[in-house]
């Protein structure tokens, strides 16, 4: 009956939900304490109920129960046990389950880590998150419910697809999740400071710690899931611009932009406007991303829903959402008023231009993704927009985005003084050109584009460290002391862009300047690639837990010198009936070493593809780097949602 | 044919792309090839060029597009060939026509606009705050020292 | 009981949801002094830049007047109120209520709440069962095992069982068995000489002590031809030549001449008669003339037999790749590895299409020591494709049918796999073969019987091209 209490369960998160977006509302409008303190455990019963609905699940897929029509479609008894457990989010049901899970979650840590917020507030936060709950519930019950038995079980399962039965997706979506599910939060903030008219730095400072927390997860998501595209497509391709990577970037870029303007808003009590339309248009897009990849209106390995009804349902829930909280926006957001002034040269306009800036670039992935879809409704004219339409539009924009991301630190808050801006600024492109003449003079690099992006990168984590070297007081005697002494905040700050600045180094780098070989190979034949020699040394046949394989041995020297054996496979999966590859990587640190295993061709050839990929390690240790750099901010004292307790006035002490 | 072709298809796992076989010996014909392929895509894949991807139709692409070259055509008159036997579709790069204007100008036009309401928000009058009476400053200070 | 578990959840969790509202009083400040605290911050940090020269007195002392200005403002503007409320149990019983009847009347509304868990491991017996009936003899050994497990006492159940695990070749579990058997049917000398006979084949054909007494014992209290054999073997075995071939003579004789154990008896010895130089005649006075010339000739014989007669096979019928197999084994054994090679490339190409074909073909290739490079599984790609387009009709249908040869060879291994089943039948109907698509759909049909999804499945994808007959 475990199964039973799964589903039974979801309907009491449900019910859990629907109490949580009405009474505490009621509570507030009446300043009735208890009615309001109800948002607090109704979202504790609710994440419990999602918890346990999801247990339940998840204990299906285990012993393979299938009698759910879930398992039986998408499980497999012969699957090893981890992809029997990641199996429960690599469908469409469970993988909306997933999501209100995410959501539950983030309710229940709003109530328990969110004592120190104001009742009122913490009330009508959590009221909106239960109002999200609701469609969500709503659509998993009525069109997706992943509980739905079958009358006669059959003996096995369908399998699952094979591509998707890796490490690197199995952990995917989760983090994906945790994103784009961590941004309701902003909403239910944004929404919240519209209904009881309170914003101010506060505000932001509780609301800042959520997004934080989602912007990581969704940037460790989205390195993640290039990262499988990477290794697991068998292409050495990581980032295609395909509509399903560009509804988690589009979130990510705007909530980029939110994270900097939440800043403003703490310190300078101004762009409070903009910050609260940022939050809104942040989880919208999340709510976007959620219908292109959940509607099925794109066809591809991500998009596994196919049902116009469901389509039709997540269209409605878009629609009611983002226009009332919109339509909020409109009739609330001229009461509010801005408070800090600021000079043309200040902090506050650069992070302005910077939050300009990520929303243009978010517009142009916007359009770029939407306008194919809009365009086929409207005329039924077919047409693609790929990496070349992007590479023209938005990466000019992102570009100038991380020039001034450099020089935005140089720039004090209110007023900066302008000629010692322009004389640091004139430091870094100088540091920064030479570096780029010098890197291309020892390389032997030519592409102007190349050099172009190598200059760019140069320049963010030059200005990085010169402003880090400044508020250090380098090289004084001090230094060491106050950089230990710096607030963890400052050090997301260097941190973050600095990851920014590898990691575009590592795109820069693989885009340009990649070496690639295919060629048909028998046994101890060698091929030159870049500075690498590969030579295919055996190919072994045997199988694994639910595949069978063929594993080569690729041996890789430079000048003679052995530098690794790499591995590169390729698996067919029979319960499936589908192949996959599964490259043969060494990471070094300038970069990857990649082999592709192909089809036998003649006798005793086999095609085999060779790479020498630089600078993509970096890529995942910037991605790294940054997502470490929003969880140190996330640390710092001032953020801690608890607040030091010695501070509360007395008035607070009989609340408990 | 027919038969045999539909029989290929129902017993086929998809086909490993890239054939040696058909690249150019020369690099200079190939590194153009490869030029074209990107600009080129994969009908049935995410919209992976045709040199990313392993499907069959990606391949057969390569092979015409190998084979445009081969007949002395231009970078141009390669992608107008297949542009004319796919479609828009098939453009990576979707091409600069009627229905296609709103797409790019957009970019152009939020940059535009982006710009028009900062140099807006900037200009906006705004009133310099007023300066605290000393009584108020006292208020003030004793407020921010409370329970330090 | 089910409901009732529910019910009690439901109404559990109501309770914890209004649990605010049961309480005697609640106090909660409207509006916190959190504020403050940011402005406090902001304070400490323009005095630590000003420390640290980023900014200047100037600058510090301008910074510090607006946060001063702003922290009055927001003392002075924010609600300082507090939120009061009391215990208000009729509210609570009323949240409680709407929670545990909304969950209730949802899951009345779409659970199903009759349909017990099945996990997998309970279901093993079914799965069995079905697995069992439709020949798969793992399958068959765990059942009996179960049922001699559960009932000890029944011959029937050990002597299926032992029988079964010498199907598959496991000789010693097999002779295990056969000594249960021969317990409970009082030795039996047939029992008896198979028990025997278990042990021997577990002990790499050689007869063990033990297996000989007892074959010693029955060939003497019965006319048991095994017996009879196996102590001839036994003899041979010790070096005792002339006894062990006047042994199988003996059995020959009193053997009728159709006895299916006669093919081993009169190939023992002629191979003894070889091996001893003596004239096969005297022994088998019946003795055709191959037989003549293979106690004539060397071992070597026997393979080449073999070879030609499977090489002859072969030419009518290409499509068996375990013809294939035993051909190269044949050729490896006669010493002609590279003649081996040849056939198993030659296999290769037959079942180019067929990569579960391949594999096999490679541990076979593996088995023999032949492989240098052995070739991984491999379907037909566009190049096989645009290959095909430049070949002849009877070049096509070749490739076509290794294909569909080996996708009938995995099935008959591993059955349990419905999309295979889908794509032989439609292979066959496309092919036009339509008395093979019935037969194999009927086969599919068989294996999955029960389970109502694959039967749906199948007859949706499959059953269509078969049905217009």
């Amino acid at each position: 009956m475990i199964v039973e209490f799964g589903h039974f369960a979801l309907w009491l998160a449900l019910a859990a939900a629907l109490i949580q977006s009405v009474v505490p509302l009621w509570g507030t409008s009446r300043g009735h304490a208890g009615a309001m303190r109800v948002a607090d455990t109704a979202a504790q019963v609710q994440f419990l109920a999602t918890a346990a609905s999801f247990g339940a699940l998840t204990y299906a897929f285990v012993v393979s129960d299938f009698s759910l029509r879930l398992t039986a479609l998408n499980s497999h008894s012969a699957k090893p046990m981890l992809y029997k457990i990641t199996g429960v989010w690599a469908n469409h049901e469970g993988s909306m389950l997933l999501w209100v899970l995410m959501l539950a979650l983030f309710g229940v840590l709003i109530s328990v880590f969110g004592r120190m917020i104001p009742v009122v507030m913490r009330a009508t936060v959590l009221a909106v998150q239960g109002m999200i709950g609701i469609g969500f519930y709503a659509f998993i019950l009525l069109t997706s419910n992943p509980f739905e038995r079958i009358a006669n079980a059959p003996l096995d399962g369908q399998g699952m697809n094979p591509l998707l039965q890796d490490p690197g997706v199995a952990f995917h979506p989760p983090l994906l999740y945790l994103g784009y599910v961590g941004f309701s939060t902003a909403f239910s903030f944004a929404v919240a400071a519209l209904i009881t008219g309170r914003v101010d730095p506060a505000w932001a400072r509780w609301m800042r710690p959520w997004v934080l927390f989602a912007w990581s997860g969704l940037t460790a998501g989205i390195a993640l899931g290039s990262w499988w595209a990477y290794y697991e497509l068998g292409w050495g391709g990581f980032w295609f611009w395909d509509p399903v990577e560009n509804a988690s970037f589009m979130p990510w870029l705007i909530g980029t932009a939110l994270l900097h303007s939440a800043i403003v808003v703490e310190k300078r009590n101004a762009l409070l406007k903009w910050t609260i339309l940022l939050a809104i248009l942040t989880f919208s897009l999340s709510l976007i991303g959620t219908f292109l990849v959940r509607s099925g209106i794109l066809t591809s390995v991500h998009a596994f829903a196919t049902d116009p009804e469901r389509g039709a349902f997540i269209l409605l829930m878009l629609c009611v959402y983002i226009g009332a909280a919109l339509t909020l926006f409109a009739w609330r957001a001229p009461d509010l008023e801005d408070g800090g002034v600021f000079a043309l040269w200040s902090r506050e306009t650069g992070l302005l231009v910077n939050n300009l800036l990520l929303a243009v670039a978010c517009g142009v992935v916007f359009v770029g993704t939407l306008y194919p879809l809009v365009l086929e409704l409207i005329t039924g004219d077919k047409i693609s927009v790929g990496a070349p339409y992007f590479n023209q539009t938005f990466l000019p924009i992102f570009g100038v985005t991380m020039l001034i991301a450099g020089i935005g630190p140089f720039l004090s808050w209110k007023r900066a003084r302008k000629a010692d801006v322009l004389r640091r600024a004139a430091t870094t492109a100088g540091v920064a050109a030479t570096l780029a003449v010098l890197l291309a003079l020892a390389m032997g690099l030519s592409d102007p584009v190349g050099l172009l992006g190598a200059f760019v990168a140069l320049w963010l984590a030059v200005a990085t460290l010169q402003d880090l070297g400044r508020r250090t007081g380098f090289p004084n005697r001090a230094f060491l002391r106050r950089l230990v002494g710096l607030p963890r905040s400052a050090w997301g700050l260097y941190l973050g862009h600095l990851g920014l600045a590898i990691a575009a180094a590592g795109v820069i780098a693989v885009s340009v300047w990649r070496d690639e070989a295919i060629q048909t190979v028998t046994t101890g034949e060698a091929t030159q690639v870049g500075p690498y020699e590969f030579t295919l040394m055996d190919i072994e046949n045997t199988s694994g837990p639910n595949y069978q394989t063929s594993i080569a041995a690729v041996r890789v020297t430079r000048n003679g010198e052995l530098v690794t054996l790499l591995f590169p496979e390729r698996r067919w999966y029979p319960v499936e009936q589908k192949p996959t590859t599964e490259a043969g990587i060494r990471t070094l640190w300038h970069g990857d070493l990649y082999a592709v295993l192909g089809d036998p061709n003649g006798a005793r050839g086999f095609v085999t593809r060779y790479y020498y990929n630089p600078g993509v390690p970096w890529m995942w240790f910037g991605a790294m780097l940054i997502t470490l750099a929003a969880l140190i901010t996330l640390a710092d004292r001032r953020l801690r949602v608890g607040a030091p307790a010695a501070r509360r006035s007395a008035i607070a002490q009989p609340a408990e | 044919m027919r038969t045999l072709i539909l029989l290929l298809l129902l017993l086929a796992p998809p086909a490993f792309a890239l054939d040696p076989g058909e690249m150019f010996a020369d690099p200079a014909l190939e590194e153009r090839a490869r030029a074209v392929g990107r600009d080129l895509r994969c009908l049935k894949c995410r919209n992976q060029s045709i040199f990313d991807s392993n499907a069959g139709i990606a391949k057969d692409l390569r092979v015409v597009v190998r084979e445009r070259i081969a007949a002395g055509d231009s970078d141009r008159e390669i992608l107008a060939y297949v542009q004319d036997r796919f479609g828009d579709y098939v453009l990576l790069k979707p091409p600069v026509a009627a229905h296609t204007y709103a797409l790019w100008l957009t970019p152009p036009a939020l940059v535009l606009i982006a710009g028009l309401a900062f140099a807006a928000y900037m200009r906006k009058p705004r009133r310099t705050p007023e300066t605290l009476s000393d009584e108020d400053r006292t208020a003030a200070r004793a407020l921010l020292k409370e329970t330090r | 009981m089910f409901w009732l578990a529910l019910a009690a959840a439901a109404l559990l969790s109501g309770v914890w949801i209004a649990w605010p509202f049961l309480r005697i009083r609640s106090v909660d400040l409207t509006s916190a002094d959190g504020a403050i605290s940011i402005y406090r911050d902001q304070l400490d940090e323009v005095d630590r830049d000003r420390a640290g020269g980023l900014i200047s007195d100037a600058e510090a002392t301008a910074a510090r007047a607006e946060i001063e200005r702003r922290a009055l403002h927001a003392a002075r503007s924010l609600d300082q109120g507090l939120a009061i409320s009391k215990r208000a149990p009729l509210t609570a019983v009323s949240v409680t209520l709407v929670a545990a009847a909304a969950t209730l009347a949802g899951y009345a509304w779409l659970g199903s709440p009759d349909a017990p868990d099945q996990p997998l491991a309970a279901r093993k017996q079914e799965a069995l069962t079905r697995m069992a009936d439709a020949g798969d003899l793992t399958s068959q050994i765990q059942l009996l095992i179960q049922r001699t497990q559960d009932n000890p006492e029944n011959f029937e159940d050990w002597w299926m069982l032992a029988r079964s695990y010498a199907a598959i070749g496991d000789h010693a579990s097999s002779a295990d068995a056969y000594r249960h058997a021969a317990d409970l049917a009082g030795d039996r000398p047939a029992v008896l000489s198979a028990y025997a006979e278990a042990m021997t084949l577990a002990n790499g054909n050689k007869v063990p002590g033990a297996a000989r007494l007892i074959f010693e014992q029955v060939a003497r209290d019965s006319a048991d031809p095994r017996a009879r054999y196996y102590v001839s073997l036994a003899r041979a075995q010790t070096q005792d030549f002339q006894g062990a071939i006047e042994g199988w003579t003996a059995l020959a004789r009193s053997s009728a001449p159709g006895a299916p154990w006669m093919p081993l008896v009169r190939r023992d010895i002629v191979n003894m008669a070889r091996f001893l130089e003596q004239d096969v005649t005297d022994y088998l006075p019946d003795a055709t003339p191959t037989e003549i010339a293979a106690a004539g000739g060397t071992g070597v014989m026997f393979a080449t037999d073999r070879i030609a007669t499977l090489e002859a096979q072969l030419a009518k019928q290409p499509k068996d790749y375990k013809a294939w197999i035993a051909l190269a084994r044949a050729q490896a054994v006669a010493g002609e590895r590279d003649a081996a090679t040849e056939a198993l490339a030659q296999a290769r190409q037959h079942f180019a299409a067929a990569p579960f074909v391949l594999q096999k073909i490679s541990e076979a290739e593996r088995a023999l020591g032949l492989d240098l490079v052995a070739t991984g599984p491999r379907g037909p790609d566009a190049e096989d494709i645009a290959a095909a387009a430049g070949m002849t009709q009877a070049e096509r249908d070749s490739m076509v049918e290794g294909m569909v040869a080996g996708l009938a060879a995995r099935l008959e291994e591993q059955p349990n796999d419905p999309d295979g089943w889908v794509m032989l039948v439609r292979s066959y109907a496309t092919l036009g073969q339509q008395e093979r698509a019935r037969e194999a759909y009927s086969q599919a049909a068989g294996i999955f019987d029960g389970n109502d999804a694959v039967l749906r499945a199948l007859e949706r994808q499959a059953g269509r091209m078969i049905s217009s007959d």
